[in-house]
This record gives structure tokens, sequence and C-alpha cells, in this order.
């Protein structure tokens, strides 16, 4: 095994990694046929094209010939990028979204992306951008600063997000009330530097969002290890915590941070019941020790970790089942540290993408 | 970035175990994959660029000057870098800034750099970092050893070159050759130092740590690597709280793996130039 | 020295060969450092080289950067010491750099939908590695793609362009040795609109002469924005193609 691989490139062009590979940029479960053109698709594509750079030229003369709700069909359809300053519609029929705005009655866009369309609400999808969090998001955030009654939390977001006091589970359980001493004693519940996983209550009109932990799914993270992908890649499903082969549990934020740890119990698997539970819900869900976690464990860890690497690195979307069979691929190897290997992640890849069309 | 106590924790055991598991399953001497580039700007002696998968990346450019001199033994080379959100004279820029200065002064034949009698060529190494998340050091020396791989510096010009030395050092400012092919590579006799940076978490020595690996290490060790040879070695602090107290065993196993390292890398970025 | 040069020949050729209305070789690429920023960039414009990174919106990392109705724009420029001929090592705290990063961040805080980012900051790190004239148009070209990578909404490009006056003739898209040799503006548009948001000229120059640089510096603009934009399409097209994969 090389202990060095260079990869040489010419001049400053070049891009690090991903951005050769292929790209995803949506949450949404990708599905081959949705992308693929039509003939009759396309060829309505160009002609909105043409029309496109007429477009351009004459909204700066004031001129008016485009039939808006055409053009924004196509737009649509076509799934053509859309660039900042560029007309989408000059049809007020339309309300505007998310990336665009509007002078008068003309909608323009607002950054580089894809048009989509919700019965009459449009907006532009732009092609990258940081995690937009939503209601009802599994995330995992890191404690950033510590507050009188609430806990910022990195979260990958445009800006922190809040976790209030309210929104914990303390020791003691539900019925427990809050008191003042809790909020002088808020870092021995949390601290800078802890990691938790917590779901978007409610988002702020400015973006901001604000997160509860009042269940026991959610909480302090421990026996694991942390990495981050981009959110783009992370596909959106129903849960965000998964029980993997080899003894490896996965939390893959919809944030793009994802924590894999060791295996556990979880409190709700003991079949008590949840409202016990709550109340029974002691100290140790705040505890910063770890348990024991064997070589073995270690190791399978490093090689999920890897995994996700290559499907980021070949910036395919991650979801459950595409990190088994990475994993699975990955098996192939002897050691994990293979795995870091461009040829090797673009190989392990390929097969996922074989393995689970399906 | 802080880790919770609780990565740190799980990092610490697992790369302080016999034998350790590091968290993406590197071998200890394991290099993760670089791209690299040399010769990429024209306004430059030499220029080279690295970048590592975790975003890191620096560009140096050489430049040479011709400076007139009294002692003619002396070696005039000046090394600096930028790193990209750190204030100018930080420690970690006067430690990659001395390494490498020091490092190529003390293994470059002053003859290489000679012109005239009376005129020598100053060699300036100037670094930019754009981004680290890892410590800077071996990014920065392998990228500098690259960009110095690429170093050409003009031929005096051959009607400035008649009959004897004497000649030779009655023409006040040498002229050159206009002509950029015309020029000798630095490194045709002599290879560039390499400084290599290794971790130490107990018993155990990594090379080419990531920023979340050096959060949990005792502490560094730097190699400087010449011809075939450690020639200096040096201990570095890695993070804020580290202990920095090693037992003679690990310093000794540190330097080991650092040479073979070391063989390793030169091997490699020398391939590239050739390439 | 300059002098000695023909800077513009009778027959209407530059010193590199171009006519007076011809932009230098432009070539740029987005999203070139997906891994350390949001958005990043890559331009070249003749043998001026800059990289942008762009970090952010992101929650400030100092109170004192919050707004709390908009996004605060900070812009860091690097000039590396080996950019020019002559060696030459910059202070970060060079009146002319400051200058140029001050400008930049009024023009993009006008540029970008500010009010959609209270409360958050955006860094844009812009590193001159290689210059030959128009360093702060290359600057400005940088600093729009980098924007648009990273998602933030802005009006339309900005797109900056260079037109110098030698003797009656007016110039685009100087290089270094014909900026030395004559009077020059540095202009920045709204996309293809005729909205200016940037004009910097240094140098007296007539006053009826400066009606025909803006128009050649306008129409630059306008054809810096046009191959801006089909690499950014180019791009989009691209991920987008690949996620079909």
């Amino acid at each position: 095994m090389p202990t060095l691989t260079v990869h040489t490139s010419t001049d400053l062009f070049s891009s690090s990694g991903l951005s050769h590979q292929a790209a995803r940029s949506t949450n949404e479960e990708f599905d081959g046929e949705d992308v693929v053109m039509s003939d009759a698709d396309s060829a309505e594509g160009e002609a909105i094209e043409d029309d496109d750079d007429d477009e351009r030229l004459f909204s700066l003369d004031n001129n008016e010939n485009g039939d808006g709700d055409a053009r924004v069909t196509g737009l649509v359809k076509g799934r053509h990028i859309v660039t900042p300053g560029e007309l989408v519609t000059a049809d007020s029929m339309w309300m505007r979204g998310h990336g665009t705005y509007s002078v008068g009655v003309k909608s323009y866009s607002s950054v580089a992306g894809t048009l989509t369309r919700v019965n009459k609400l449009l907006s532009v999808a732009p092609l990258r951008g940081r995690y937009d969090p939503k209601i009802g998001d599994h995330v995992i955030g890191r404690i950033i600063d510590v507050g009188t009654r609430s806990w910022h939390v990195d979260i990958g977001a445009k800006q922190a997000a809040v976790l209030m006091l309210g929104s914990v589970n303390l020791p003691g359980g539900v019925q427990r009330r809050k008191s003042e001493s809790d909020e002088l004693q808020m870092r021995a519940f949390l601290k800078e530097g802890d990691l938790l996983n917590a779901e978007v209550q409610a988002v702020f009109t400015d973006g901001a969002a604000s997160l509860h932990t009042r269940s026991l799914n959610y909480g302090k993270l421990r026996n694991g290890y942390f990495f981050t992908i981009p959110s783009s890649l992370v596909i959106r499903s129903k849960y965000h915590t998964f029980e993997l082969p080899g003894g490896v549990d996965l939390v893959l934020g919809v944030n793009g941070y994802i924590w894999l740890r060791k295996h556990t119990q979880q409190l709700g698997e003991q079949g008590v019941s949840i409202t016990r539970l709550a109340e029974e819900a002691g100290w140790e869900i705040y505890s910063d020790e770890n348990e024991y976690i064997s070589v073995n464990t270690r190791e399978s860890i490093a090689r999920y970790a890897n995994a996700i690497k290559a499907l980021e690195y070949c910036e395919v979307g991650v979801n459950e089942a595409r990190i088994i069979a990475a994993y699975e691929a990955s098996k192939e190897y002897k050691s994990p540290g293979e795995m870091i290997e461009n040829y090797v992640k673009k190989r392990i890849v390929k097969y996922v993408l074989l393995t689970t069309k399906g | 970035m802080p880790l919770s106590l609780t990565e740190e924790s799980y990092l610490s055991v697992s790369l302080s175990q016999r034998p350790p598991c590091r968290p993406d399953g590197r071998d200890q001497l394991q290099f993760r994959p670089i791209d690299a580039a040399a010769g990429i700007l024209p306004t430059t002696n030499g220029s080279a660029r690295i970048r590592l998968d975790d975003g890191g990346e620096c560009i140096v450019g050489v430049k040479a000057e011709v400076i007139a001199v009294s002692r003619p033994d002396d070696v005039h080379v000046e090394v600096d870098c930028d790193i990209v959100g750190l204030l100018p004279s930080s420690p970690l820029q006067n430690l990659l800034c001395s390494t490498l200065e020091t490092a190529i002064k003390n293994s470059l034949p002053s003859r290489l750099l000679r012109i005239t009698t009376k005129y020598r060529y100053k060699i300036f190494v100037d670094g930019i970092i754009l981004d680290h998340v890892s410590h800077p050091l071996t990014l920065f020396s392998m990228t500098t050893y690259l960009a110095l791989l690429d170093t050409r510096l003009p031929r005096l010009a051959p009607d400035s070159i008649g009959g004897n030395d004497n000649d030779k050092d009655e023409i006040g400012i040498p002229q050159f050759s206009s002509d950029w092919a015309d020029s000798d590579r630095l490194c045709m006799s002599w290879s560039p130092p390499l400084v290599q940076l290794a971790i130490i978490v107990g018993k155990n020595v990594f090379v080419d740590a990531t920023g979340e690996e050096a959060e949990v290490s005792d502490g560094g060790l730097l190699t400087v690597w010449h011809d075939g040879r450690v020639v200096g070695l040096r201990v570095v602090k890695t993070r804020d709280s580290s202990k920095q107290v090693f037992s003679i065993n690990s310093i000794s196993n540190a330097v080991e793996v650092l040479a073979s390292a070391s063989r390793d890398i030169e091997k490699a970025l020398k391939e590239i130039r050739t390439s | 020295m300059a002098s000695r040069i023909e800077i513009y020949s009778p027959e209407g050729l530059r010193i590199d060969g171009r006519r007076w209305n011809e932009v230098r070789h432009f070539r740029c690429a987005i999203n070139t450092h997906p891994v350390s920023s949001d958005g990043s960039s890559v331009i070249e414009q003749g043998n001026t080289k800059v990289i942008c990174n762009v970090i952010g919106p992101a929650e400030p990392t100092l109170r004192s950067r919050v707004i709390s109705d908009r996004v605060s724009i900070s812009v860091k420029l690097v000039v590396a010491p080996f950019s020019m001929i002559e060696r030459r090592k910059r202070p970060q705290n060079d009146s002319r750099i400051q200058e140029m990063c001050s400008s930049i961040q009024h023009m993009f805080e006008d540029a970008v939908i500010a009010h959609l980012f209270p409360r958050s900051q955006i860094d844009v790190n812009l590193y001159i590695v290689a210059q030959d004239g128009g360093v702060l148009q290359a600057c400005i070209n940088a600093t729009t793609l980098a924007l648009i990578d990273a998602g933030v909404p802005m009006y339309d490009y900005v797109c900056a362009c260079t037109a110098g006056m030698l003797d009656r003739e007016v110039l685009l898209d100087l290089n270094r040795i014909e900026e030395s040799a004559m009077p020059f503006l540095t202009m920045a548009t709204i996309g293809g609109t005729r909205k200016v948001s940037l004009l910097q000229l240094e140098m007296t120059v007539q006053f009826d002469r400066l009606e025909p640089m803006m128009a050649a510096a306008m129409s630059g603009c306008h054809h810096i924005r046009d191959l801006m934009d089909s690499e950014v399409r180019k791009h989009g097209k691209s991920r987008l193609e690949r996620g079909s994969f």
C-alpha cells in the first residue's frame, strides 16, 4: 500500500475531489426517471432557452412580449438553470418564493439554481447552500454558547439554533419543575463543545431554528464518533436513527452532521412504557463517560465513516440502504484505511449504485 | 472547534490502544491522498500548490533576486508565509517560517546561488496557507519542496561571460539571458529539505494527523529530512493543553517513523516533477 | 520604461496584440474549493489570477459583527508577495489593500439581498496570486462568482472591467504596462443593466473623454457578465446531469 497518493493537476482551476464526480443537489429521494428528459421536453427546453436570451436583452429595454406562463412551465419542466438577475416571469399571477425577487410585476431569480413550482408559488432552489432548517428535522448540533436560560447550538445553518432550558428533559423526569437552580447549573447538563441530537421545533422568521430534545431519542451523544457531510446529500426519510450491521448505530442528521456510535440498548427498547421512561430519566442522560467500546466496533465505525465519506466524495445522496451497501462493498478491503484512496471510493460507490437502484 | 468530552475520550482511547484504530482507519504511516500541481504561476521562478482532502491548501511561490554581497559564503534565503485566519507573526507562523528557513539555509550550498564574485541570488520562498484543518507544517513543507524542485534560475547572457573571471567582475550588474529556457534548475544537484510532523498519543506515533487527532495528542515531533538523513528534530505543541512530555522511547520511535515517511514522501513528490 | 514600448500601434494593435475593444483572455471556474468554503471561484483575466473563498452566511464570530436587520459582509484580501515581477511583501494593514477591501465590501452589501439574512455574517477571502493589471476588477468578478456558488441571493451579477484613455483612444481591460502608461478607470455594473455600482478613477482625464471611457468599460462589464453567466450555467448543468448518474 502506498503511504502517499499524489494526484496531479496542472493549474489553479482544478477543483478538489468531489465536483469531478456525480453531483446531487436536492434533498428528495432520487428517482432516475425524474431527471431523464423526454425528447419533447428537451425540444421545448431549447425553444425556451433561445427565448430566454432575448428576454434578458429586452428586460433592459422594458420591452414585453414573453408569455409568462409558457416560460415558467418551460423552465420548470426543462429543469433549466436560472441565474441571478434572470427574468423568471413577468406575469403577476405567480407568487414569489425563495430565491426570487420582484421589481414591479416582474420576478427575477436571485440565485443560480432550478425553478420549482408549487401551485402558484414560484421559487428557485439554489444549486448549493447551507442547511435550511425545517420543522420536524432530526438534526445533530454542537453547543457553542451557554446562556442563562438557553443554549446556542451550531447546526451548520446560517444562524445558530436555540435550545431553551424548557425544551430539554432534565434529570428527574417530566414532572420535575424547572427551578432557578437549573438556570445556574446549565453547564452541568450541556456545555460548550457537547454534541446532541434534537428535533427542530420551530423556525423563526429570520430563519433561525429552535430545537427540543423532549424525547429519549434525543439528547447528548456519547460512545461514538462525529463528522460532517454537506446537508444537501442527506436524503430525508421518516427515521434518521438506524441500527446498522456490525454493532453500530447511526444518527444521520438532516443537517449533514453524523454520529456513529456503538450499538446500545436505548432506554425506549427495554420494554418500559414511554411515560414511565420519561419519569425515570436520570443524570445518565447527561453523562460524559463512554462505555467500553471494543476494537472491532471502533473499526466498524471507521469503516462506516469511510463508506459515508466515499458517498460524499462522489456526491451521491446518503440514506440507510446506500450506507449499508457501501459498508458491505468495503469488506473487500481488509483495512478501512484503504478506503481513503479516491479510486477505491469510486469503486465502492459504483457498486452501491448498482445494487441499490431497484 | 472544541471536541466534546465523549468524542475526546473515544478518540484518545482509539489512538492510544495497541494496535491503534484511527478514526478513518488509516495505518500509522499512511498519508491521506493529496492533490498537487507545480509550475502554476508564470510570474515566479518556481511555484506549487498542494491540497489535502480536508480542504487544507497551500500555494508557494519562489522568487530569486540579485543582490550584491560582501561575504560570499552566506546563503541568502527568506521564508515567509501567510496563514489565513491568523495574525501575522503568530507562533504557528513563526514556527513554520523559521523551521523551513533554517532547514534550507543549512542544506543549500552557497555555490548554487553564485552569479559572479560580487553578485548572488537571494531566494524568497513565500507561502499562502489558504485553509488548514490539520497542522499546516507538513503541508507547507511539502509545497515548498515541490516549488523548490520547480525553481529555475536564469543563466548569465552568453555575451556577458567573456574570457576569465576578472572580466566578469568588471561588469556592473550581471546581464541575464532573456530566454527562459536557458535557465538552470536549482535542484540539479541539491534536493530540498523536507520537514515532517508526527503526533504522539501514548505509545503510538502517527503521521499526517487530522485536526481531531491532533486535539487528543500528547504533542508532536518534527524532523528535518535532507539527503536521506534526519538532520534536525524538535518537539512541537500540537494543541493548547498538550502535556509535551514524552518518553525517550516514543521520541526515537517517532524519528524512525518520520524517517521512513519522509523517504516515501520525497519519492512521491519527485515523481510529480518528472511526470 | 513604458515609454519605450509602443502601447498602441498605428495599425490599432496593443502590445499584447489586442484591438482597443477586446478584453484579455478570460477564464473562470466556480466551486473550486468545495471542502473548505461555502462558495469559491478562480478567475484569470490575462495574467491576473485571483482565488476567492466565501464562508457563510453563518453565525457571527464576534458580537460586534451582528447587524440586526441585515447580513454583515467582511472582505479580506491577501496579495501574494510573488504575485508581481518584483517580489514585494505587503503588510495586511496596507492602506491600498484596506481601501480595496472596503470598496468591495460596500459594493456587495448592496448587491446581495442583505435583509434575508439578519444577524449573520459572510466572510469573503480573496487571494491575488498573480497580478498583471486589473486587480480590483478581477477581485470583484471573483467575489460575484463565489457568492453565487455559496447560494447567496443577489439582485444580479456584479461585474467589473477597466478602460483607459491614451491620447484620444479608448482601450478596454488594461494590463499592467498599459495601466502605468495612461489614466484608467475601473467600473462595476449590476449585471447587464446600465446601473453602475462602482467607479474609480485615480488620474486626471479631460472631462469630455470620461464618457467614452465609461461607455467602453460598461460594454466590457456586460461582456464579462455573459462570460461568467455561461460558466455558471455550464457548472449548474453539469451538476444536474451528474445528478442523474
